[in-house]
Parts: structure tokens; sequence; C-alpha cells
């Protein structure tokens, strides 16, 4: 098969652990993906992308360079892409959602830190991961205080450039995340030696909206009862979004949702008609975090939907599209972000009318709110959740989880427990 | 070894050959699937096809229909299984 | 074919629980040994040894152990199996389950789980934990919890059973009471089991099941720490398994 080792070398990556990496995730998708039946034809191209996670599309990027491109990479949903591909860069999303990282994260950062932090910073400063060693320069935010002080670690050795978010949704804070924009914008113009005009954020504008349309096709076949896709599959899919190119991302998922449709007007299902539907809603899931979805979905039940950073809350609101002036399209972009509703906002209603709204759109049996070990926001948030639901008649389950594998037996029985409740 | 718990993994030398192969079975009806190439039939990762012990007599047919390129064939006792709770 | 007999078994961290309802009325319990499997087989074993057939007997398996029951028509979880255990006769209760490694709180509202509550990783608040700490005293645990009724409490501070158990040692050290520190250490489970506990609402009765159900010092201790009575279930070690069986008799019914 084909040999990447030298372009892993020319990275400077760690070859010999990053191999250890590659000997497990074979075994680990098998388990969780190849193990499932009656998958859409479509899905083979994710299988695809997996399979050949380290290469393909890194080649691609390193082609891109070769041609005098730049490549930034993203943590947060914060960040406009858009501004990224105007100038003619690539924004790729750079999060861990492996353990194996873990461990070289935990040399540089305190334990207590959140699996996703710990994994970010352990595949850049091990070398082991392809992505974090091709992008050029990484965009961080203020979001939560972990990834704040990540910053200053990663900075020791990449590029980094830092957005100040704003912690409130007061109209003053989308006037300042308007500027923000504009210092990124200045940044990026700078670093790729292109100038972002209105035609060409005009036009990264469409291609990114178009991609949200995309994964939200998808997703509103997730709403049919029998649904036609695992909820494992749609977390792969937009696990996927977040590094692949965006218009072969819109297209792919354009054609799994065509699928998908035929699917729901045949009345094919990949679980039976009835199974107990779960609504999950917490913490981002990053590639290859898939933990969760496949305990669920050994239990007897289906995820529906996904209210976090790889579900619904990557798609949903688009940027106008009809601006006239570069100014209209700042002020879209702004608006357009600052709808996000993520826990590090205060207050954060919005989020909670998002879950309530999104458990009935999927006609919901169950949510289970999965928080990160260590992150603070999303645990204290859970109070207001768990609150919510259950005020609305809405059974819910709060789970807490990190990456090891140590916990899946007694998660089982919990995930287990509450879906038995359901039925 | 008892045949239906055997799989067969088609090894490919790039993934242009993989994806070659995968869509000639296919649109043949064929059921296999792609894999990532599990690391006791090969230590270089990349694309592999998984067949299963049914299908796999079709698809040699296949291979030599479609005289398709490819690396070889390796059977192994099933890789898969969704109990293990190992994640990466 | 008829079915002669509802098997519910029920495969803890420590001790493997079995109840029969049907033609034969019987219950036992066997220690869990290192391997669940080797349990399951040992099960089957005294299950034929006693006459039952299992080829017209439908088996329920639950606890931690549950998937190792290859002879199981199905695996329900503990949770349910222990709220099918009480829900007959106390269809309004919270339920504390005090396993070998996890400690569980259920909540029923007119017999069915509404809610439930499970600790994490840790061992603090569970059987284990008083496991370990008998054996740092030298005694079993039923002795333990007696020495306990009759001892001042002596605090014990951490959180963590590891660092717990130094502070024992540091106890024996300086020459304490077995009695006091015996009932230390029961305090200290209960004050775990109750902060868990608490999370749920507890408006009706608090039932106690699992392995320490048998210990009214114990009921006592946590009752006090919860600030409302807590009643043994009777035969409460074997609620899971109990619950295992009457839902395998429900399960035939609807066949
Ligand atoms: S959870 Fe919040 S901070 Fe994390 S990626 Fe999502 S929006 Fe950004
Ligand atoms: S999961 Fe929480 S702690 Fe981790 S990066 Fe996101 S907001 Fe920060």
């Amino acid at each position: 098969m084909a040999d990447y080792h030298e372009m892993w070398e020319s990275l400077g990556m760690d070859v010999k652990a990053h191999d250890q990496l590659c000997a497990v995730l074979p075994t680990a998708f098998g388990d969780t993906y190849l193990s499932q039946e009656n998958r859409p034809e479509n899905m083979a191209y994710y299988d695809f992308v997996v399979s050949e996670i380290h290469g393909v599309r890194p080649a691609e990027l390193i082609e891109h360079q070769k041609a005098g491109g730049k490549v930034l990479g993203t943590f947060c949903l914060y960040v406009p892409d858009e501004i990224v591909f105007a100038a003619g860069g690539i924004a790729t999303g750079l999060c861990g959602g492996s353990q194996f990282w873990v461990p070289d994260g935990e040399k540089v950062l305190p334990k207590n830190t959140c699996p996703l932090i710990k994994a970010s910073v352990g595949a850049r400063v091990g070398r082991t991961c392809p992505f974090f060693r091709i992008a050029d320069m990484y965009v961080g935010e203020t979001t939560c205080d972990g990834k704040k002080k990540a910053w200053e670690v990663l900075a020791e050795d990449v590029p980094v450039h830092v957005m100040d978010m704003p912690q409130m949704k007061r109209p003053q804070d989308v006037q300042k995340w308007i500027g923000e924009i504009g210092i990124f914008r200045d940044v990026v113009e700078k670093f790729t030696g292109n100038k972002v005009t209105k035609e060409n954020l005009q036009a990264a504008i469409v291609l990114l909206n178009e991609k949200r349309r995309a994964l939200a096709r998808v997703f509103a076949c997730r709403k049919a009862d029998p649904v036609p896709l695992s909820g494992k599959d749609a977390l792969l899919m937009m696990q996927i979004a977040f590094y692949d190119d965006p218009g072969r991302c819109a297209e792919m998922a354009n054609k799994l949702a065509d699928e998908l449709e035929q699917r729901i007007r045949d009345g094919h299902g990949v679980f039976a008609k009835g199974t107990k539907r779960i609504l999950v809603t917490g913490t981002p899931m990053a590639i290859p975090n898939w933990k969760l979805h496949h305990l669920i979905e050994t239990s007897g039940a289906v995820v529906v939907c996904e209210e976090c950073c790889t579900g619904t809350r990557y798609f949903e609101n688009l940027v106008a599209e009809d601006c006239q002036t570069i100014e209209e399209q700042f002020s879209a972009l702004a608006k357009r972000y600052m709808k996000n509703n993520c826990a590090c906002f205060t207050p954060n209603q919005g989020r909670i009318d998002d879950i309530l709204r999104l458990a009935k759109e999927y006609k919901a049996d169950g949510v289970i709110d999965v928080n990160l070990k260590f992150c603070t926001l999303y645990d204290m948030e859970g109070r207001d959740v768990e609150r919510a639901l259950k005020k609305e008649g809405i059974p819910v389950l709060g789970l807490e989880t990190d990456y090891t594998d140590t916990d899946a037996e007694q998660l089982r029985t919990r995930i287990g427990a509450f879906v038995e409740m359901l039925g | 070894m008892p045949e239906e718990e055997k799989d067969y993994y088609v090894l490919f030398h790039n993934h242009t050959e993989g994806l070659e192969l995968y869509q000639y079975v296919r649109s043949r009806g064929i059921s296999v699937k792609i894999s990532p190439t599990p690391r006791v039939a090969s230590v270089c990762c990349g694309m592999s096809l998984l067949v299963g012990a049914d299908a796999i007599a079709e698809v040699r047919q296949c291979i030599e229909a479609s005289q398709a390129a490819y690396d070889r064939i390796v059977a192994l006792p099933r890789q898969i299984d969704p109990h293990r709770d190992k994640f990466c | 074919m008829e079915i002669t007999n509802y098997i519910g078994i029920d495969i803890g961290s420590t001790a493997a629980k079995v109840v029969v309802l049907g033609a034969a009325e019987l219950r036992f319990v066997l220690p869990t040994g290192w391997s669940s499997p080797d349990t399951a087989q040992a099960i089957r074993r005294e299950l034929e040894r006693q006459g039952i057939v299992l080829a017209d007997s439908l088996v329920i398996a639950t606890g931690y152990g549950r998937r190792a029951v290859a002879y199981a028509e199905t695996q329900i979880t503990e949770i349910t199996c222990h709220a099918a255990g009480c829900a007959d006769e106390h269809p309004n209760c919270t339920i504390i389950d005090v396993g070998g490694q996890d400690t569980k709180a259920i909540h029923l509202t007119d017999g069915k789980v509404d809610d439930f509550i499970m600790n994490d990783k840790c061992s603090a608040g569970t059987g284990k934990f008083v496991e370990i700490m008998a054996n740092r005293l030298s005694c079993d645990i039923d002795t333990l919890f007696s020495l306990a009724a009759k001892g001042k409490i002596l605090p014990i501070s951490s959180l963590c059973t590891v660092f717990a158990e130094s502070e024992i040692i540091g106890y024996i050290g300086n020459g304490c009471k077995r009695e006091d520190i015996a009932a230390g250490i029961v305090d200290s489970v209960s004050e775990k089991v109750a902060q868990m506990a608490q999370k749920l609402p507890l408006e009706h009765e608090v039932l106690l099941t699992g392995g320490l159900s048998h210990l009214q010092y114990f009921a006592e201790s946590l009752g006090r720490k919860l600030r409302h009575p807590v009643a043994l279930r009777a035969n409460g070690r074997y609620a899971g398994a109990y619950g295992a069986a009457l839902l395998a008799r429900r399960r035939g019914a609807a066949q």
C-alpha cells in the first residue's frame, strides 16, 4: 500500500510514534464503523477518507503549499473560515480526539485540562499528526481558560494568531467581533500576500454556505423514523467536514443526502422503526472520538442529532449572501458567528432553547448531555440543561467521560439503563 | 478456522487501484467495504477492501475480468468486534 | 415449548446471585472469580445440579458480568433489575444499591424508573472500599459493621480509597480502638453514598439493596446522613437477580 513515510519524515514528524496510532486506527474503525449493517452506499467516501486519513488530504495541503498557498489551522467554530478562503488560503480544523495524543499534552499542560486541549497540544508537541505539522499558522480564540493558556504553549512552536472573543452577546459584543474579524483579515492578508476583496469574500461566503446547506440536508434526513443514517456515520461526516475541501465536502454530503432522501421514500432505515432516539448535547467530539456514539448505538438506541460543535452548531445559520459592501459582509459574518451558542458565553439561554427545539424537531425520546472531563463550562451549564429538559418532560442523562477506554463498561450500564428507562 | 469467521482484505499499491476495483465490484452489486488496512495484514496503512467469505470468489472473478491491479489478498480471522471497546 | 422456570442471574464484581422462579423456587449465591464466563459456567453447573433444565428455562442476566452469560435470553442492566425487584412492593421509592464496584441510586415512580444516578470510576462509597478497610482491620465486613455500632467515629477525610487506607493505617499505628476506626469507615462510606443519592428526590421511602443491605447499622448511618429513614430491603442482595427473574417471567408471558 501507498507509503507516506517519506512525506511524514519531511514534515518533521516522529514517524515511529505516529506509527502506533496507525496500528490501532484500523481496529477501532473496523469495530466501530464496519461492524454496522445496512449503511448508505455513500458512506464509502468517508470510509475512504479515514482509511487514508494521514495521507491523501495532507498531500493535497502540501500541494497547495508548494503552489505558494497557506494553510491555517483552527480550533473553534467562531473562527470565520471565509476570510481564509477569500485570501486564497485553506482553513483546516485541528482538534485532537484521540487518547493517543493526551500523554504528550500532559507533558506541558496540567493533567486536569480537558482531553480535547491535551490531545490537540500533544499532537503538535509530540509531532505525531501531519495536519498539525502542515498548518503554517494556528488561529486560536479566547474561549475557555484552558484554550487561552494553550495558545501560549503552542506559540512557542508555531505562529499563532489569537482572536479575542466576546463573552456576552450584546450589540456592542457583535460590534467588537466585527473588529476582531477585521484584525484577522489584516493578519491573513499579510500572511498569504493576498487581499480580501468584496468579490473573493462573496465567493467564500457562498462556498461555505453551500457546505452548511449540504450538511443540514443530511441532518434533516435524520428526523425520519426509521432513521436512514446512524449517528456514528453522521458524526463521521461532521468530523471530516472540519478538514475536507469545502466544495468536495458539500458535494459528498449532497450525494449522501440524495441517497438518504430516497431511503426515506422507501421506508428504509439503519435501525428498526421505533428504536429509541437520542439527542446528544455537550462538548465537541473531534475525530477519532467515536466512543459515546458507539456505546449508545450498541445499547439499543440511535443518535439522531448532536447539539454540539461537531453537530448542528457547525452548520446552522447562514451568512447573508446579499451584501452590497465589504462592510456589510463583515457585519453579516459577525452576526452569523455570534449566533453560535457555546457555553463560553454568559448567559447562554440560546443553547437551552436550541436543545429543546432540536429534541422536538428530531423527535428525541431522550437526551444525553455529555461532558468532557475537566470542561468546567459545559459541566456547569449541564445543570441548566437538565433542569430545562426535565421541566419539558424530556428524560435526560448526564455523562462525563474522556478519551480513555476504561469507563466503557460503566458507561454501557448507564446508557443501557437509560435506554431501558425510555422503553 | 471456520469459513464464516474468516474475512478477506484486498491490498493495493495505492488508493487509485483500490478505488477502481471498489467501483467495479460495487457496480456489479457485490458487497464489499473500504477499510483501513489492518496492521496484521500489512505495516503500511491506507485503504484496502474488506470482503466477506461469501463474496470473495466473486471479487476474484471481478479482478480477473477487469484485470484490476492490486497487491495481494490476505485472509484473516474476523477482525471486527463491536464489543471490544477499544477506542483510539 | 412450555417454560418451567424463570431465572435471574446477577453477576456482580464480588458475588453472583441467582434467583429461580417457577416450578422450582430457589436462590443461591456464588463468589465471582477472575472470569465472568467461568462464573457463568459454575452457575450453570449449580443449576443443573439442583435439577433445573436450562432448555426449558428463560434466563435473564444482569450485573457487571451480564454479557458473559451466553445461555441468557437477554441482558438487562442492574439498574432496571433492582428496580423491578422492588417495584411490586414499593412502586414509589428511592433504591440505594451499594455494589462491589459501583453504587447506584434509582428513583421509582409508579413502579417505573424515572431517574437514576451512578458513581464514577472511583471506588470510594462502594463495597470495594468497605472490603479493603475490613481487610485492614483483619475482619470481615459484617464484623466491621458490628464493631462500628459500638465505636465513636474517627474522621476519615480523604476522598480517595488509597489515601483513606493510609489514614487508617495511621490510626492503627497510633493505637486507636478498632471500634472507633470501624465507625469512621462506615461514616465515610455513608457520607459518600449519601452525597450521591441526595441528587435524586427523596420524597418516598428509601430502600437499601445490594451487598450491604442486611446491615441495620449501615441503614441507620446512611439515614442520619440523608436526614431520611433508610429501610433494608428484605433479601436485598438478591434484588437484582430477583428483578431479572421477574422480568424473565414477564417476558415469557408476553411471548
Ligand atoms: S465548544 Fe465552544 S470553544 Fe469549543 S469549539 Fe465549540 S464554540 Fe469553540
Ligand atoms: S471542551 Fe470545554 S474545556 Fe475543552 S476546549 Fe472545549 S470549552 Fe474548553
